[in-house]
């Protein structure tokens, strides 16, 4: 749904760690969380509500957001709440409480240290408890279900996946990824994103900022949609995302112009059918900010991409600007921020 | 606040110690019906869904919402995850009067569950806090030494754990979703229960139960054609570090600000007289007066007076979980949306025997964490 221009991004900032440098959530967290509100020009005592995000089965650790609450602006006590889960999510729930006039700033976190060697397993907890995840799928395997369908539906053809990775991870041609063998046809290693990596991202939403503040222009947040798809993966048409295609009708998209699209696909024909899904007239950029497949942070990428998309219009000057972010199996879940630069 | 919010529906399923003979599918859309049907409406009327529950590792489903789409009936559909702590029910109520008073949409379904037959909570919620040594003693043991820190400020003596929980044990009987009825309950048998984490013993200590709870919200001009809604006069979530120079167990300033705030919302100054019916979160017992004072019902160190003169029995001054609370069932991530549905239902009449003559206006309350989240709201039968 769209709504009144009233809030806006007004700081962002994120980290990506490819190896463990051995710190904690906090300490992942804590320098994100000030860059960001630098950013904003916000102190901390001007942030009411906090909305956090962690992955407590990625990371094995219950309770997480216990462990990160020296870093969050919650002394005296604010309106904080946490959910398990991608950060975009969180996002929406701070956007919601600002549109209901529960403050007049936000802080939005996310973070994710996964200590599962193999996040692949750990997702298929995402399935069926009763009668899928028994049978103990890697999410790349249930993935691989709607790259096939997709590739058997005539749309598109394993060199455009190909031409997908080459775009996102620098230095590899179309030609190397097709060189290289199978993980779960028709999918390749390079066709999955690398999630052996930590991240953190702090995001600060303000109500009626000024028109230029210390991060730049603010990006307004002209509405945020998202809907969740049947959980049988049998029932679904997998070679389309008719959740995205719900939020992107729901908030305009389609048929219009967007400056910069970034799109959360851990996989690589999963960003062919939601830039489908999206049905946008013209994308001026597509993943300038590189897309998740060379680091996709569990719970954090979706939230990254939304923050990206916002730089796109506080800093580099695009009108209007997408972030997408996903959850869930073959695209199950799909939420999409669209950012402008005019209120 | 923007704009104004209405429970139109409540439902709970039977709660029990293992629902065996569902799913968690089947268990939640059981709660999902009642509400609907109570709320005279189908799934196509709602807008959006917020599922409330506790750490996804408590029955190692990811993100359950997405396996629950089907059975919340959030397919094609906003659907949300709120979580936080043990007030995950509350907290995701909030998350829907939001939704409400955005005017982002006129029905919201609010979904809670906890299945702990299908889980391992008390290992699974051992939590690793920082600069302290893993007690391994499960989530009693941090309420043990609450309660211990309660009675050496307040010298509440040392009935009252069995006082409030005889209270709530009789009031659970008269509930029929409750799942521990022991109409044969006696002070003797709780004071004789086995001393568990010194001072709860076994019988004020709430079980171990299967269960879900659904609301239904609606924005103004949809509550007026609905059935006796119960308007939602204040709603806040406060959470603070757990660990900290500041964090007082016993009286959490998040406690005291949320409470402030919903009183303050709701137009309330002396909330013990000015309430009618209080669902507090009390998994133990003890945890009653220190409740009491802590969300503004009693000064420091009388919380306890309150209990031993049954001001907060079903013909008190305050009657204090006419449900029975936690201690009739406590499925975790859902047992804070109950406390909130059924001051719901106390407003709109329509808890049964359990039911506060001529209540107006309720208070639900959920807690969790190190007693440093804190969700709750005032409902009144009466629009703000």
């Amino acid at each position: 749904m769209t709504v009144e221009h009233r809030i806006a991004v007004v700081g962002f900032a994120s980290r990506i760690l490819h190896a463990s440098d051995g710190s904690s959530d906090a300490e992942l967290l804590a320098p994100v969380v000030d860059e960001a509100l630098a950013a904003s020009g916000l102190d901390r005592a001007g942030i009411g509500v906090v909305c956090t995000a962690s992955s407590e089965l990625g990371s094995g650790i219950v309770g997480s957001v216990m462990e990160v609450y020296d870093v969050l602006p919650c002394w005296p006590p604010v309106t904080h709440t946490h959910l398990e889960g991608e950060g975009a999510f969180a996002l929406y729930e701070a956007w919601v409480r600002l549109l209901a006039g529960e403050a007049d700033a936000a802080l939005v976190c996310a973070y994710s240290r996964p200590l599962a060697r193999d996040l692949s397993q750990v997702l298929a907890l995402q399935l069926d408890p009763y009668l899928v995840a028994p049978l103990a799928p890697r999410s790349y395997h249930v993935a691989a279900l709607q790259a096939r369908a997709l590739l058997d539906s005539g749309r598109y053809a394993e060199r455009d996946l190909a031409a997908v990775v080459s775009a996102r991870r620098t230095g590899l041609t179309p030609g190397a990824v097709l060189a290289q063998p199978y993980v779960a046809p028709p999918l390749r290693e390079p066709d999955c994103s690398t999630t052996e990596c930590a991240g953190a991202a702090a995001l600060v939403l303000a109500v009626d900022p000024p028109a230029s503040g210390a991060a730049g222009q603010p990006a307004w947040i002209a509405g945020i949609d998202h809907r969740v798809e049947t959980s049988a993966l049998g029932m679904r048409d997998l070679t389309r995302s008719v959740s995205t295609e719900a939020a992107s009708a729901g908030l305009g998209l389609r048929g219009s112009v967007i400056d910069v699209l970034e799109v959360h696909a851990p996989y690589s024909h999963q960003e062919l059918i939601v830039v489908d899904a999206i049905g946008a007239r013209r994308v001026g950029a597509l993943n300038p900010s590189g897309g998740v497949l060379p680091a996709d942070p569990l719970g954090v990428s979706g939230l990254i991409r939304i923050g990206a998309a916002a730089s796109a219009v506080s800093r580099d000057g695009a009108h209007r600007a997408v972030g997408h972010a996903t959850n869930g199996p073959c695209l199950q879940q799909n939420l999409l921020c669209v950012l402008e630069s005019h209120r | 606040m923007t704009g104004r919010c209405a429970v139109v529906g409540t439902g709970q399923t039977r709660h029990a110690a293992a629902r065996g003979d569902v799913t968690l599918a089947g268990l939640v859309g059981e709660a999902v019906d009642r509400a609907l049907a109570d709320a005279e409406v189908d799934r196509r009327d709602i807008g959006a869904v917020v599922l409330g529950k506790a750490p996804d590792m408590l029955e190692g489903v990811m993100s359950p919402e997405l396996y629950l789409a089907d059975a919340i009936g959030a397919v094609g559909k906003p659907v949300h995850r709120a979580y936080t702590s043990g007030n995950a029910g509350g907290v995701a109520a909030s998350v829907g009067v939001g939704l409400i008073a955005a005017g982002l949409h006129a029905r919201v379904l609010v979904v809670s569950f906890e299945k702990q037959s299908e889980a391992k909570a008390a290992g699974s919620t051992l939590q690793r806090v920082p600069f302290q040594a893993r007690w391994q003693g499960g989530t009693g043991s941090l309420f043990g030494a609450l309660c211990r820190e309660y009675i050496a400020r307040s010298g509440a003596p040392p009935d009252t754990g069995d006082l409030a929980a005889l209270k709530d044990r009789r009031n659970a009987v008269r509930n029929p979703y409750a799942q521990v009825r022991r109409a044969d309950i006696t002070l003797e048998a709780i004071a004789a229960s086995r001393m568990l984490w010194d001072p709860i013993r076994y019988l004020h200590s709430s079980p171990s139960s299967d269960g879900a709870c659904a609301i239904v919200l609606a924005d103004e001009a949809t509550a007026r054609r609905a059935p006796r809604p119960a308007w939602v006069h204040g709603s806040a979530v406060r959470s603070e570090p757990p660990v900290s120079p500041w964090h007082d167990n016993v009286d959490p300033r998040a406690g005291r600000d949320c409470a402030s705030a919903v009183y303050r919302q709701a137009g309330i100054s002396d909330p013990l007289r000015e309430l009618d019916v209080a669902e507090l979160f009390v998994p133990y017992s003890w945890m009653e007066p220190v409740l009491l004072e802590n969300l503004g019902f009693a000064e420091p160190g009388t919380g306890w007076r309150l209990i031993d003169r049954e001001m907060t029995a079903m013909t008190g001054l305050l009657p204090v979980n006419p449900s029975g609370g936690l201690l009739g069932a406590n499925p975790i991530g859902a047992a804070g949306l109950v406390r909130f549905a059924e001051a719901a239902m106390q407003v709109r009449g329509r808890a049964g025997d359990h039911q506060v003559d001529g209540a107006r206006l309720a208070v639900g309350h959920a807690a969790g964490g190190y007693s440093n989240c804190v969700a709750m709201w005032v409902v009144g039968s009466e629009r703000p």
